[in-house]
């Protein structure tokens, strides 16, 4: 299926998880993420299944150096 | 309330070599309890305004805290204060290894320089015993043979020590201070006060390790640490690939400050990846006392590059390869093993090699200029040709070993465009564009740009039930924010309230990759715990939080000694230009926003909006009316 990712649309597995999205783009679960404008808490990055056509925003989450 | 410890201080007269240990009574040193608050303490009350910082009146001062040496990651850290001879301002600098916990089991919280020697000294201390040690055989030797030739003349291997190589001697104004050739005492030219002050090493006798005043809460701490790593993923990134991850990262997304921080993005960045270096030159993880992270990189180039002398940091992989637009990994750790030998700070001496790449690019220098060097962007080359010389300021190294502020006022022809520091500070590698926090603070900070004195922008970002929305939200309530680039009232607060809880840990000298109030392995909650069982003291988040506004109020009064004012919390206009490629392209600062932010945060830090400096009525709120 088709989602927006950071405004560019990318095909994805249908039925993923966020939590499956992440794997799925080999990112690390320490990573933010809206879904049609809404932050989703980590504790439901294992449950919340995505959509055709939703709109998603991803920001990694990394401190100094 | 408990009886807060006194404070030891060793005090030190190298021109008559003459010591005496002095006593800050615990309720004083409460307010103040080590480090880098202890040193400006100190600082201020013994060093008069106006001295030249390279002349036998300065200090310089060596001190842990009263939560250094315990069995627990990340606490043997110290600072070094003294009035800096890159910046003018309060001079600033910290390390971590051994040293730290060996100083305080020696049984010293502050070891404090003053004078200066006739002849090159080095200084040994075993707990009592204060020698002063000839060190002919050692002036001129680069850090690694100063260590080995000590610890043979001492006939002690039970040794730690912090010395200055060459760059110090010279005077070189972003000398550092080395310890175990890899760990330096960075920023703020440390190492050229060191040298003035004709000292070569400060060498102490290991001792045993502090032991906590209630071990079996002490062990709640330290029992599950396995899990507890295991279960952050910033931790267990920097276990694997070290500060070195953190170019990963900022390359991905376009924020890595490249060719002179005039783009976010290195073509063929892939090169200087963490991930890259820990598949292909990486030997082992080192670590610091009593630490289980584990982040120090060492890494090793059969016939170039020697892993005694380490690895390069996050840091040192951007001011030698990004900022100097250099993919080439081997020059890399070749420059950062040159610096560690000669004693140099490898931020500045990067950033300055990388301001004269402008420079010729610009035509405002030529080979005719640089002792026939050809010092072009992408070159790494040049770099050992150029660090021997800075070290010993040789030549063109003569002007380099000034810095990139300094340079430019020489050099004059529009060169003054191209240098990125701030209070004569080169930048450390964080760009504000995608962490606006970072401009307010780089701005404000009271020894130049740092990147090490305030929590970074995504923490703002993170979900609400992380640990990096929650312990930072122990401090102060803050509002989420969902895209880079966004600066306003709201990060300003952060940049405050972030900055006072980093201004706190580089008093109680504790790694800032090991406690925070995000990302880090303990969080704020943890910290009151460990202060509690090590030593009993009843400490809370906002008293944490007090003893960090205090030492940065502390900073701006000794700055407004030297008469520094807000005209000096500038940045360079490079940091208001839109990111001009890569995946971000296009994410900038507007200057009006930064303008609003540094107005709310000389609002919230209660400091005067036109002088920029703390008013009276600051200063009585936290204790410090002593200070005018």
């Amino acid at each position: 299926m088709k989602v927006i990712i950071n405004k560019k649309e990318q095909d994805i597995p249908e039925g993923l998880t966020v939590t499956g999205l992440l794997e799925h783009l080999n990112l690390r679960k320490k990573t933010a993420i809206w879904v049609n404008g809404k932050q989703l808490l980590l504790k439901e990055y294992d449950t919340w299944k995505l959509s055709e056509k939703d709109h998603l925003k991803i920001l990694k989450i990394i401190g100094g150096g | 309330m408990m009886n807060f410890p006194n404070a030891r201080i060793l005090e030190i007269n190298l021109t008559d070599k003459t010591h005496q240990v002095k006593e800050l009574a615990g309720d004083i040193y409460r307010n103040y309890p080590g480090g880098s608050a202890l040193g400006m303490y100190l600082l201020l009350n013994d060093l008069k305004p106006g001295v030249d910082p390279l002349s036998p009146e300065n200090l310089l001062i060596f001190s842990v805290s009263p939560l250094t040496g315990f069995p627990i990651s990340g606490q043997s850290r110290m600072t070094v204060t003294t009035k800096s001879p890159l910046t003018g301002t309060a001079g600033d600098s910290q390390v971590g290894g051994f040293i730290p916990a060996h100083i305080k089991g020696n049984g010293y919280d502050s070891i404090l320089f003053k004078g200066k020697s006739p002849q090159p000294v080095y200084v040994y201390i075993d707990q009592e015993k204060v020698e002063f040690k000839d060190a002919k055989n050692v002036w001129g030797k680069i850090t690694g043979d100063t260590e080995e030739i000590i610890k043979e003349e001492l006939q002690e291997k039970n040794v730690e020590m912090s010395v200055i190589g060459p760059g110090g001697e010279n005077l070189v104004k972003y000398a550092n201070i080395m310890h175990q050739k890899n760990r330096a005492n960075g920023r703020n030219g440390v190492g050229a006060v060191m040298g003035s002050k004709n000292l070569k090493a400060l060498v102490v006798k290991k001792q045993k390790p502090q032991k906590p005043l209630d071990m079996e809460g002490f062990k709640t701490l330290t029992k599950d640490i396995k899990e507890r790593m295991k279960a952050n993923e910033v931790i267990v990134d920097t276990s694997l690939n070290g500060t070195a991850g953190v170019v990963d990262f900022h390359l991905d997304e376009g924020f890595l400050p490249s060719r002179n921080w005039t783009r976010g993005y290195l073509e063929k960045g892939d090169q200087i990846k963490g991930d890259t270096i820990t598949k292909t030159i990486l030997k082992e993880r080192d670590t610091c006392f009593a630490c289980a992270i584990r982040c120090k990189s060492v890494v090793e180039i059969e016939g170039k590059v020697d892993p005694t002398y380490g690895g390069p940091e996050y840091e040192t992989l951007c001011t030698f390869g990004s900022y100097c637009d250099n993919t080439n990994l081997e020059d890399i750790c070749y420059a950062n093993q040159l610096c560690n030998m000669y004693g140099i700070d490898t931020i500045s001496c990067g950033a300055t090699i990388a301001f004269v790449m402008e420079c010729f690019e610009k035509g405002i220098l030529t080979k005719e200029d640089t002792d026939g060097i050809e010092i072009n962007f992408g070159d790494g080359s040049v770099f050992e040709k150029l660090i021997p010389k800075i070290a010993c300021r040789e030549g063109v190294g003569n002007l380099l070993a000034e810095g990139s502020a300094r340079m430019a006022e020489k050099i004059g022809k529009g060169s003054d465009k191209f240098v990125m520091a701030c209070k004569k500070q080169e930048m450390p590698a964080h760009m504000p564009q995608m962490k606006p926090n970072l401009s307010v603070n780089y701005a404000v900070n009271p020894f130049g740009a740092d990147h090490q004195s305030s929590e970074h922008d995504p923490a703002l970002m993170a979900p609400k039930d992380s640990n990096d929305w929650i312990w930072s939200n122990l401090l102060a309530d803050f509002q989420g924010c969902d895209a880079y680039g966004v600066l306003d009232q709201n990060k300003a607060k952060f940049a405050l309230e972030t900055q006072k809880c980093y201004s706190m840990m580089d008093t109680l000298c504790l790694c800032q990759f090991a406690w925070g109030p995000a990302w880090q392995l303990y969080g704020p909650k943890d910290l009151v715990e460990f202060c509690k069982y090590a030593i009993g003291w009843d400490a809370s988040i906002e008293e944490l939080q007090a003893i960090g506004e205090r030492r940065i109020n502390m900073m701006r009064c000794f700055n407004e000694r030297e008469g520094f004012t807000r005209k000096d919390d500038t940045l360079p206009e490079r940091m208001f230009i839109s990111i001009p490629d890569g995946p971000n392209a296009g994410t900038k600062i507007e200057k009006e926003d930064f303008e609003l932010a540094l107005e709310e945060y000389y609002k919230l830090a209660g400091w005067d909006k036109e002088t920029g400096n703390p008013t009276k009525e600051t200063l009585k709120r936290l204790g410090l009316e002593w200070i005018k």
